[in-house]
């Protein structure tokens, strides 16, 4: 059972019961009296993820804005002394101004807000730089809302109570992103429309030069969302357009058009009259991802329907052509869009999934998949327990499903605590392409691979089998290894018995292996080059 | 505007996130003050807060010294509980 706690200086315990009973059975959701933040950080009581809320007035009273910074840093050192024990999570809100406070001097509002502004900016980067730290962004929701929906100042002052039930709904909301996104499952591909979603009009009737997407209404939302989509790009998600028009009409209209995205934006470029779950069935295929990772985003209802019926895994979101500039906060509002923070593998995917597509085309070429791999002249770089990848490799864990072999998944803190009594690898991959980054992890403790995941860009290239030969090299003893089968990793059922291992127990879901030192294996994969290059045991 | 109906349904959708057996289908008798605690009776003065300003179309206070003072909670029947909300809304 995961446990959650909250902290707070005032009282939190409504927003803790919607947490409670939104997460439901396999949380545990507890919350300290008011004021008791110090005195739990102090304390010894280990839970699982503490969330801190705290309003303006523990950081300050009336005008007195001094205090703040000393505040912070106390608070910054109480919350490492606890992590360093406990190895906890920490969702921290920022500040937002809720206090009494009166000025007469108009400059003076300004300097206020401005110091409010600083301590936010001072709280963002002390959690930039603890993987394990995120930030509760109160400050934009109260700014979002207004500051007269959200605070209720005789609740606060009766019961310290400070919150409206519209804030308390936002605040639950805000709370249940962060605590999603702790779990780093996020979206991988973004499909959309072009008809009258990213741009206004039908191509195929009003024309290249017909269609809305320029400086004035109505185009200029659609010109909006597509720099949204750009920024979504930006930060790792890979964008395809899924049209039911003539790809030669698409791509006539991106030439003549200047729109914000162009149209080598798209890594996949559907535009046919095929229906749309073919064709975002086939999107899938192209990436090797679950249609759980694809995000697919239309104005119409019949096509969004069509697609949930054909394929309920994928989100669908529909683009509302009655409130058109409603559409420019959809994008963010949805939490598996959002990511806590970057990491580099995260950056680059757009453009290694361009290379996913040029592999797959070179691979029709050869006969077989050594000669395939072969031309591809692959390298890895192995890492055993370097810090400096331990957000991408909780990353991996946490969001592989069809080649995790346990399916088990890690908190930062675990992982961490892994690091003293085992291994903790990591392997980056680079073939004459491009670099994929750190494709694969894997958990060993008392020579037995406790898990072992591989991101679905990184199959059908023998690098699994590869990454096999390397643990069992390093290891130098016999090898032992665990299995567990769930709803998504059928693929993976017989990967150990493929690399040689015997099967010693078998129960249920579960299976256990040994792999014999003196066992050789016909096929060592030395096509695939290797390198150690991060050793810290 | 019904004022019974409007705050059963704050109760009853608010015990939805509860649970609580003793808040299915309660009559106007029911001792709030002592089957609710004291965290759940502030969720439904902001929960009413909330319906009566979407209601009324403006901020009605809720919050009383009165409201957790054993002997004289307006929480101590639901009848007193809709008094108390038509003393404020007029």
């Amino acid at each position: 059972m995961k446990s959650i706690h909250f902290l707070s200086n005032v009282v939190v315990n409504p927003i803790q019961r919607k947490i409670e009973h939104l997460l439901g059975v396999g949380f545990s959701v507890s919350v300290s009296d008011v004021n008791q933040v110090e005195r739990f950080l102090l304390s010894k009581r280990r839970v699982d993820v503490l969330i801190i809320i705290l309003s303006s007035k523990y950081f300050f009273n009336a005008n007195d804005y001094d205090q703040i910074d000393e505040k912070l840093d106390l608070l910054f050192s109480l919350i490492n002394g606890y992590r360093e024990k406990n190895k906890t999570d920490i969702l921290l809100s920022n500040l937002w101004d809720t206090s009494s406070s009166v000025t007469f001097q108009e400059r003076d509002k300004g300097e206020n807000n401005f110091r409010i502004v600083a301590a936010n900016r001072k709280i963002l980067g002390y959690a930039s730089q603890e993987a394990s730290v995120q930030v509760l962004n109160f400050y934009e929701l109260v700014r979002k809302i207004g500051q007269d929906n959200f605070y209720r100042l005789k609740m606060d002052l009766l019961y310290q109570m400070p919150f409206s039930s519209l804030a308390i709904c936002s605040l639950t909301e805000e709370v249940m992103l962060k605590l999603n996104l702790l779990d780093g499952r996020r979206k991988k591909i973004c499909l959309v429309d072009g008809d009258n979603t990213l741009w206004g009009g039908i191509l195929g009737e009003d024309g290249i030069q017909g269609v809305a997407c320029d400086q004035n209404y109505p185009g200029v939302v659609y010109w909006a969302f597509q720099k949204q989509l750009l920024e979504l790009k930006r930060t790792g998600v890979v964008l395809g357009l899924v049209s039911k028009n003539n790809k030669e009409d698409i791509l006539s209209l991106f030439q003549a058009r200047n729109f914000p995205l162009k149209i080598d934006d798209f890594s996949i470029l559907l535009a046919n009259w095929e229906t749309k779950s073919i064709n975002i069935q086939s999107a899938a295929t192209h990436f090797n991802v679950g249609l759980d990772s694809v995000v697919f985003i239309d104005d119409s209802d019949f096509e969004i329907e069509g697609v949930q019926m054909a394929l309920p895994e994928v989100l669908c979101i529909q683009f509302d052509l009655l409130n058109l500039e409603k559409n420019l906060s959809l994008l963010a509002s949805i939490p598996s869009l959002q990511a806590t923070s970057l990491t580099t593998e995260d950056v680059a995917k757009a453009e290694q999934y361009r290379q996913e597509g040029v592999r797959k085309d070179l691979r029709q070429i050869f006969n077989d998949v050594e000669s395939y791999v072969r031309s591809l002249d692959v390298k890895i770089e192995c890492s055993i327990n370097n810090p400096k990848n331990l957000q991408r490799v909780v990353q991996l864990f946490n969001k592989t499903n069809q080649f995790n072999l346990t399916t088990i998944r890690y908190q930062a803190a675990e992982i961490e605590e892994i690091y003293k009594k085992g291994f903790v690898f990591d392997f980056k991959v680079e073939d004459k392409f491009g670099d994929m980054g750190i494709v694969g992890v894997a958990i060993v403790v008392n020579n037995r691979i406790m898990n072992f995941a591989l991101s679905c860009r990184a199959l059908g290239r023998d690098i699994e089998f590869k990454i096999i030969a390397i643990i069992r090299e390093i290891i130098g003893n016999d090898v032992k290894s665990n299995f567990i089968l769930s709803s998504k990793n059928h693929q993976t059922e017989n990967f150990y018995e493929k690399c040689g291992f015997e099967v010693i127990q078998s129960h249920k879901n579960e299976k256990k292996y040994r792999f014999y030192k003196g066992y050789e294996c016909q096929n060592k994969y030395d096509y695939i080059q290797y390198e150690i290059v991060h050793q810290e045991v | 505007m019904n004022v019974e109906s409007l705050l059963k349904q704050v109760i009853e959708e608010l015990n939805e996130d509860w649970g609580m057996e003793e808040l299915r289908g309660f009559d106007n008798s029911i001792n709030l003050f002592e089957i609710v605690d004291s965290f759940s009776l502030l969720s439904i003065v902001i929960e009413t807060e909330l319906v009566l300003e979407r209601k009324m179309g403006r901020y009605i206070p809720l919050a009383d010294e009165d409201l957790m003072v054993n002997g004289v909670s307006p929480f101590i029947s639901f009848n007193k509980w809709m008094n108390f909300i038509e003393g404020k809304i007029n």
